[in-house]
């Protein structure tokens, strides 16, 4: 492997370094075509050369560690998943770094909706050992909310408040009050979002 | 090489030959009507699916093997044309005779068609530097199979006459191009 290019999975984010010198793209181009062709033999000189491309490709697209590192196995997955459909006659690497940029952007946008996703599955607890500067954006972002929170429906407040524990719940039976709650957690979003421009 | 990358390398692998699989069987896909097709019209219906049946496994197995193997599917497939529509067109006609010897032209058909599957597949084998005889049996097995329900209008003849003449087809051009 590659030591330039991030050691073991736990190593520290560096600088990455996806690119290859005119030889190694050649030897690229010719492992893949050979792959293309079955030749069974290119494959552990193929994975060699692309692991360490592809997750330093990943680390600079994502800027995560973690993220970076699932990434580019999944890609890599999906490199020689497709490597019987390359053609030769193209060149190897702007292939295989479209198809890590794909997955990348896949795994990015799923990142993304799972940030936007349900309330519940946040954790809203306060830090004990918080800083001064996070306890004041918690403040800060405390006031956004409730700002967000005085354009909803009073029933919609009622409902949010109940669920974050900071009034009784309404008497209602838990189905309708689950609804109820689902509506005003999407009137919350929508709110949040006409305001900040983000959840 | 560290576990977690002998994982991955090991999940690259099983892709690997997903994706292989995968491509093959996009490849074989079109011949599935054309069997249909061949087991529609031909005299012996138990024949036409089990040639098409092995035509079909077999270009998906050369298919994934790749190499030498693979690259004999789409020359095997074409040659086989010629054995497959030859006798088709000519099933219907009367027999020919030269003086008091008389022959039915399905026949001439299957033998023709099996000459041309021949010097097809035996000029490309040829052509190799190495692999002739993997690529002569892989082509060889194709045209033939895509043959050969054809040639079965002409009943035990037409095939012994589909493999002598893609048996006389392929000897004198790999001869010819045999390496001194």
């Amino acid at each position: 492997m590659n030591p330039a290019a991030g050691g073991n999975g736990n190593a520290p984010l560096r600088a990455p370094n996806a690119r290859m010198d005119a030889a190694q793209r050649r030897e690229l181009q010719n492992l893949l075509a050979r792959l293309a062709d079955g030749d069974r033999a290119a494959f552990p000189p193929a994975f060699t050369l692309l692991w360490p491309v592809t997750r330093a490709f990943a680390r600079s697209f994502l800027r995560d560690e973690a993220g970076a590192e699932d990434a580019a196995q999944q890609a890599l997955i999906r490199v020689f998943l497709r490597a019987a459909e390359f053609d030769a006659a193209r060149p190897a690497l702007p292939w295989v770094l479209g198809v890590v940029a794909n997955e990348c952007r896949t795994l990015r946008r799923k990142t993304q909706r799972r940030r936007e996703g349900p309330l519940e599955e946040a954790d809203a607890r306060p830090d004990p050992h918080a800083t001064p500067e996070a306890n004041a954006t918690g403040r800060d972002l405390e006031r956004a909310a409730l700002a967000a929170l005085d354009g909803l429906p009073a029933a919609d407040v009622e409902a949010i408040l109940a669920h974050i524990g900071a009034a009784g719940r309404p008497d209602l039976p838990p189905a309708t009050f689950r609804k109820r709650l689902e509506r005003a957690l999407k009137r919350l979003r929508r709110a949040w979002s006409e305001r900040h421009g983000t959840l | 090489m560290e576990p977690s990358e002998a994982a991955l390398l090991a999940r690259a692998r099983r892709a690997y030959e997903q994706g292989r699989l995968r491509a093959a069987l996009w490849r074989a896909a079109p011949l599935v009507p054309v069997v249909a097709w061949t087991w529609s019209w031909c005299r012996y219906p138990a024949l036409a699916a089990l040639c098409g049946a092995a035509l079909v496994a077999l270009t998906v197995a050369f298919s994934w093997r790749g190499q030498v193997w693979g690259r004999a599917v789409v020359p095997g497939l074409a040659a086989g044309l010629a054995p497959l529509v030859l006798p088709w067109l000519m099933r219907g006609a009367s027999d020919v005779c030269v003086g008091e010897m008389c022959c039915s032209l399905c026949l001439l058909g299957c033998v023709g068609g099996g000459l041309v599957a021949g010097v097809l597949v035996g000029r490309r084998a040829a052509s190799l530097d190495e692999g002739r005889g993997t690529f002569l049996a892989a082509a060889g097995a194709l045209a033939l199979l895509a043959g050969a329900p054809a040639c079965a209008f002409a009943g035990v003849m037409g095939l012994a006459g589909l493999l002598l003449g893609f048996a006389g087809g392929t000897a004198p051009v790999l001869l010819a191009r045999a390496p001194a």
